[in-house]
């Protein structure tokens, strides 16, 4: 096959043009030099195009790709994982470009462009993003007919036309491989460390304002679907972490916490019981939450001694899990050296909370439960106040909390209360979660956001085990009862979610979430459980890999032979053609003229009798022939001319 | 390149790879429709390379278990097949009729017209032809229309020279399978003998011998224009008279007598037929080019002294099909 490289680089535009349409979500997260090189390639390919210089030769080649290779290096250190993959495949392709010999070169680049797209779901595989991905698809496979298109004759909008369509017909086919395609556990090797996006979300330690950080953001951290009704507002401890070693600012999590069953005593009162299945936004972590006390669990999950369930790898994708809770469990195991972890305090800091705390425990008969409702009401009554934006805190930030600024958010309030505990001797720690929750107002299932983000502390009874205790409640109950935008909390602060008065924007954005919540269950979280529920939807129980496989060939025969009829049936009723249908019109007032069009005679012969009879019409009659040759015999797709042809033929009068 | 050659395809170009393909193939008088029978489809090596990309994103998908990824390939996977048939469509169903070919002397490339018929309301683009793997034109074909495609073929010897079997084919729309068929309809060219260089009548031979009738026509004086008549000499058309009109003229002469000359076969010195042929040949060419009233007196056939294109290139078919009938 002989293909003219000139006629090659000409086609290249629309090359360069669907590099960037793929690249466009990459842009931002590029450094600045591999943004700079892509711009230089840019236009260098566009000096290419122009004809102003030829294709580089071998030489200049090598040199670029080594160059390409060590801009690589010195931005990301290395030219391994994904994002620095991301950016040399992105650099490649305009390489490509450049030694362009063949149309196969093309499919190659458009090949790069693919595996472009697919790495973006590393970042997100939102319903925005799927879109975006279709319409990619659209236009790189209208690149393919630009290259098998030898002559050069389709025009723009038909190709992208035949190339949605061929693509709409593909979509039979995709959902039933997406259905019933075997899917088995990932991953088969490993993931790159840096294959997640950018996520929010509670980090594994606390110190004062990393919560604080969280409220403002109205983002979902995960949704919940009750079956049967959800607790009370108040009952919705959704427990994250337990966090026991504090150096006087941070509280951490045990380094290594110890995968054992805690000892949990269940109330045994059915009304307290819950079932539930959380669908958790990944946020880049191993723990997940579960409502407080969890008691049984579905799936590979380790539950450890204090209480936190964690998976076998980061979340990283929308995961989902069944759960049962008991809100009124018992938490009895607490070993020896768990105990002395949760007395520990460090050294030689806040002396003047250390001796309150003495001093109230003491006064309190040292008796545990009088001092916890001592130091809570030393909260509510000695003007401690919950604010978003509290005071920085120094050295000493126990004390000067407690006796001097006393405005905070929870972090302080359950932290000074951890202190206050320890410093009297009772086991205590810190947990973080979300409090709260907010049903959906016309689906069935609860959101919970960022926003409702939350620390308290657990305390440690002889007789009761861990109990929980919430400080914050202490000091503003209408936090805890009714959620964090009733709090009286400073509103500029808060997601505009929550705060907003306009009904029709709230509307949307529900529908929005709903919308985005089956897209999370049905298409991003569709694993082999999922495909399992909906075979059994169908009747189909226990389906085994290789019954998967035998209606995967079936449905997929039928399938084929669906798309087979709809690209090769035949038109039965012929598309009725304007063109000719026109032409007959002409014809007619002719022959009303007296001058009939003879069944062997061409049109331009039939023109040519028409001239000498009526001369005065020869422009018009040069013009409707010609057109009209042309649209119908000579492939010309003019949307413009085959106006001027109609509205010709319709004003068409012989004169004289 | 070594990867070419590893993952080089058989050349399915240069003839039918199967018996049951090349019976299909024809020939066919006249005309011939491509049903679904005659039409073959393969993915290219594009398409080979796009199936490996598939099979590295799925993987890609099934270890990182991103339900989008899967989307993406299975997607890519239905766009595949669509393709696969749009192909195949592109070429089956096509209505190929044989066109004409103009004569050629031995030795020079004949060409082969093929219309190609299509009664469908959407166009087909990019056909091609070829013939022992080379490619000769692409062309595409209007919608409810009729195309032309053309291959040549080097005429080694004189008499008829059938077109043969030809492979049409396509890869529209993306270039990832390539359709194609093989057909061979019966086509066939006349070829004239090759002239030699140069070659003169021999002596005594060139006059007329009286009873000729010449129509009257001369050749000396000129006497006014008539319309163009098949068998005109182009030497006498007045191309000045017809460039002011939609016909041509032709110039009438009367008077003198015009050269006359018979070629013969039998005065002719030649070690074989073939080297006669081509002297004869030769000297029908000159006279033709001399504006000479000739004639051909063959051992079968006798043409009376004439000239003019028609008078012309019936002498060269005799000549080219002299011993074929």
């Amino acid at each position: 096959m002989v293909t003219n490289n000139h006629r090659l680089t000409t086609k290249l535009t629309p090359v360069l043009l669907g590099i960037h349409v793929v690249a466009i979500p990459l842009y931002p997260h590029l450094p600045l030099q591999v943004l700079l090189v892509t711009a230089v390639l840019t236009l260098w390919t566009l000096l290419i195009i122009s004809g102003r210089i030829s294709q580089p030769g071998r030489f200049v080649m090598l040199l670029l790709t080594m160059m390409v290779l060590a801009v690589l290096m010195l931005s990301y250190g290395t030219i391994l994982g994904q994002q620095p993959g991301s950016a040399m495949l992105l650099l490649l392709s305009f390489l490509k470009l450049f030694e362009m010999k063949s149309a196969r070169d093309i499919a190659i680049v458009i090949f790069m462009g693919l595996f472009l797209i697919a790495s973006k779901f590393f970042y997100s595989q939102s319903l925005l993003i799927a879109i975006y991905v279709f319409v990619v698809v659209v236009y790189l496979t209208s690149l393919l007919i630009v290259f098998s298109d030898r002559l050069g004759t389709t025009r723009f909008k038909a190709r992208m036309y035949k190339s949605l369509r061929m693509i709409i017909q593909a979509v039979p086919l995709m959902l039933i491989l997406f259905v019933l395609f075997p899917r088995i556990p990932s991953p088969l090797w490993g993931v790159p460390k840096d294959a997640v996006a950018a996520t929010t979300g509670i980090s594994d330690e606390m110190s004062p304002g990393s919560i604080n950080r969280l409220i403002g953001s109205g983002e979902v951290a995960f949704r919940v679907k009750f079956n049967g009704d959800p607790p009370t507002r108040s009952d919705l401890y959704w427990r994250g972490l337990v966090l026991s070693n504090y150096d006087g600012r941070t509280w951490r999590l045990e380094n290594a916490p110890a995968e054992a069953l805690p000892l949990l005593v269940p109330s045994g009162d059915e009304k307290s019981r819950y079932r539930y299945i959380v669908m958790l936004e990944p946020h880049n972590q191993r723990w997940l939450y579960a409502l407080e006390t969890m008691v049984e669990y579905e799936g590979q999950l380790a539950v450890t001694r204090e209480m936190q369930v964690l998976t076998r790898s980061n979340v990283i994708d929308v995961i989902s899990y069944n759960m049962r809770s008991d809100i009124k469990a018992e938490n009895r195991g607490l070993f020896e050296p768990e105990r002395r972890k949760n007395l520990a305090l460090p050294a030689g800091l806040n002396s003047e909370s250390v001796s309150f705390a003495r001093g109230l425990f003491k006064n309190s008969n040292r008796e545990d439960r009088t001092y916890i409702g001592n130091v809570l009401k030393h909260f509510s009554e000695m003007g401690f106040k919950y604010t978003l934006s509290p005071p920085l805190l120094g050295e000493n930030a126990m004390d000067e909390f407690l006796f001097d600024t006393r405005r905070g958010f929870c972090e302080h309030f359950a932290s000074a209360f951890v202190y206050l505990m320890r410093a009297a001797g009772i086991p205590s720690r810190v947990v973080i979660g979300y409090q709260g929750g907010a049903m959906h107002p016309f689906d069935d299932y609860m959101i919970v956001r960022q926003s409702d983000a939350h620390a308290w502390a657990e305390v440690w009874l002889e007789d009761e085990g861990w109990v929980r205790v919430d400080p914050t409640a202490a000091v503003s109950p209408t936090r805890i009862e009714e959620g964090i935008e009733h709090a009286g909390l400073e509103r500029g602060l808060l997601p505009s979610i929550l705060i907003s008065d306009n009904v029709i924007i709230q509307r949307a954005r529900f529908m929005w979430d709903s919308f985005h919540n089956n897209w999370n269950q049905w298409v991003v979280g569709y694993n082999r459980k999922r495909q399992q529920e909906l075979l059994e939807m169908f009747g189909f129980n226990n389906a085994t890999s290789s019954d998967l496989a035998m209606w995967l060939v079936v449905s997929m025969t039928l399938a084929g032979s669906l798309v087979a009829w709809l690209v090769i049936r035949r038109e039965s009723i012929k598309q009725v053609d304007i063109i000719r249908l026109y032409y007959d019109r002409f014809c007619r007032k002719l022959e009303r003229a007296g001058v009939p069009h003879r069944s062997n005679e061409g049109a331009t012969e039939f023109m040519a009798r028409v001239v000498k009879i009526f001369p005065a019409n020869k422009q018009e009659l040069a013009m409707i022939t010609g057109d009209y040759e042309h649209l119908r015999y000579g492939g010309v797709e003019d949307e413009n001319r085959v106006r001027r042809y109609m509205r010709a033929v319709r004003r068409f009068k012989v004169k004289g | 390149m070594s990867f070419a050659s590893i993952f080089r395809l058989p050349d399915f170009t240069r003839q039918p790879a199967f018996r049951f393909i090349s019976k299909r193939s024809g020939p066919f008088d006249g005309e011939v429709t491509l049903d679904k029978n005659r039409v073959y489809i393969l993915p290219t090596k594009t398409g080979i390379l796009f199936g490996v990309l598939l099979t590295i994103l799925l993987l890609g998908s099934v270890n990182y278990g991103k339900s989008l990824g899967f989307v993406l390939v299975f997607l890519l996977v239905g766009v595949g097949n669509v393709v696969m048939f749009a192909t195949w469509r592109n070429l089956a169903g096509l209505r190929l009729r044989a066109g004409g070919s103009s004569p050629v002397f031995s030795g020079e490339e004949a060409t082969f017209a093929v219309q190609l018929e299509n009664n469908d309301p959407s166009a087909r683009y990019s056909i091609a032809i070829s013939q022992h793997g080379k490619e000769y034109e692409v062309v595409d074909v209007p919608a409810d229309g009729v195309g032309q495609i053309h291959f040549r073929k080097k005429a080694d010897r004189r008499g008829l020279l059938s077109a043969g079997r030809f492979r049409l084919y396509t890869e529209f729309p993306t270039g990832l399978f390539v359709a194609w068929t093989w057909i061979e309809l019966t086509m066939q060219c006349v070829v004239y003998p090759k002239p030699v260089v140069n070659a003169s009548l021999p002596a005594g031979d060139s006059m007329a011998d009286g009873e000729t009738v010449l129509n009257g026509a001369g050749l000396e004086e000129y006497t006014g224009l008539r319309k163009y008549q098949a068998g005109d000499s182009w030497r006498r058309v007045s191309w000045k008279a017809s460039a002011r009109s939609d016909e041509l003229y032709t110039k009438e002469f009367a008077g003198g007598q015009p050269e006359l000359q018979w070629i013969e076969w039998k005065a002719i010195a030649a070690s074989d037929a073939e080297a006669r042929l081509s002297i004869i040949t030769r000297l029908v060419i000159d006279a033709e080019a001399g504006r000479r009233y000739y004639g051909l007196r063959m051992p079968n056939i006798e043409l009376s002294p004439d000239h003019g294109n028609r008078h012309y290139l019936q002498c060269l078919k005799v000549l080219a099909l002299y011993g074929h009938e």
